[in-house]
């Protein structure tokens, strides 16, 4: 389990002792990537905005609360989640893919491939929206470790805590939604079945 | 359709594919990985298909946000200021 730094520490404790120069340094190290963060998964500008400042206010109300137990990241990270998960299911979104692991079926008793006509992909702008289209039909735990994994300074222990799962869980999460992605795509790039 | 020319399981190299590419595979683990692949030509494109969905979720993080940070921002600043009790610590 990832802990705090020292930095991160005395971050929140001038936050919380209501030091601007702290809030907007927060802010600013956060706000940008977790923006992105929020409108991959939201696809929506408006929602997006409302989810991230939802977020930091959170953040900086709650400095005072910051235990160090993760860092100051995998914790706003956690806040942002619960913010955008709501958001969600609001809207009612119903996972297509990824609810078990797609190839659970796919191989013999040798441990071989049942079928095997897998077709290399082209490097086309068609191949990338595909896959993009495949991720969002994902279930939104696999879109999120898909997504955090991705954010570059976030360790996987440090995703793990914002995903509230043991680091193995994540491994297993991301695992199968990167094969359901795969899947889907290759179904709709090359006919695979 | 390429044949499998490997003894090893496909299965156990499907398993070990995220981890493979995410680098966290020991010394072995992953040179049993490139073995597989080089004798299996299925599974390096399965392989390359897989690498393809891990490629896509960095290049989808690299995109341009459609709206204004800096507005968002000021607006969490003003927030967060304005809930601040009166009499609390000021500082700047």
């Amino acid at each position: 389990m990832p802990v705090a730094n020292a930095t991160d520490l005395d971050l929140a404790r001038r936050i919380a002792a209501g030091e601007e120069a702290a809030a907007e340094e927060l802010v600013r190290a956060l706000g940008r990537e977790m923006h992105g963060y929020a409108w991959r998964l939201l696809r929506d500008a408006a929602a997006a905005e409302d989810a991230l400042q939802e977020t930091l206010i959170a953040i900086l109300q709650g400095a005072a609360k910051f235990d160090g137990r993760v860092s100051l990241r995998a914790w706003g990270y956690g806040i942002l989640r619960h913010k955008i998960g709501d958001l969600l299911r609001k809207r009612g979104r119903e996972a297509a893919i990824g609810e078990f692991d797609p190839e659970r079926d796919s191989f013999d008793s040798s441990g071989r491939w049942k079928s095997h006509d897998f077709q290399p992909w082209s490097e086309t702008a068609e191949t990338l929206q595909v896959v993009r289209a495949c991720m969002e039909r994902l279930p939104l735990q696999q879109r999120e470790a898909l997504e955090l994994s991705a954010l570059q300074g976030l360790d996987g222990a440090e995703a793990a805590a914002a995903l509230e799962v043991s680091p193995a869980n994540l491994r297993q999460i991301l695992h199968r939604g990167r094969a359901a992605v795969r899947r889907c795509a290759a179904a709709k790039l090359g006919g695979e079945a | 359709m390429n044949e499998c020319h490997d003894s090893g399981r496909c299965d156990r190299f499907y398993q070990a594919l995220s981890d493979f590419l995410d680098g966290t595979l020991s010394a072995a683990e992953r040179q049993a990985v490139e073995e597989h692949m080089r004798r299996c030509p299925p599974c390096e494109v399965y392989l390359e298909q897989f690498r393809r969905v891990v490629e896509t979720t960095g290049r989808v993080c690299r995109e341009d946000l459609p709206a204004d940070f800096d507005r968002v921002m000021r607006g969490v600043m003003q927030a967060w200021k304005a809930a601040r009790p009166e009499n609390g610590p000021q500082k700047n």
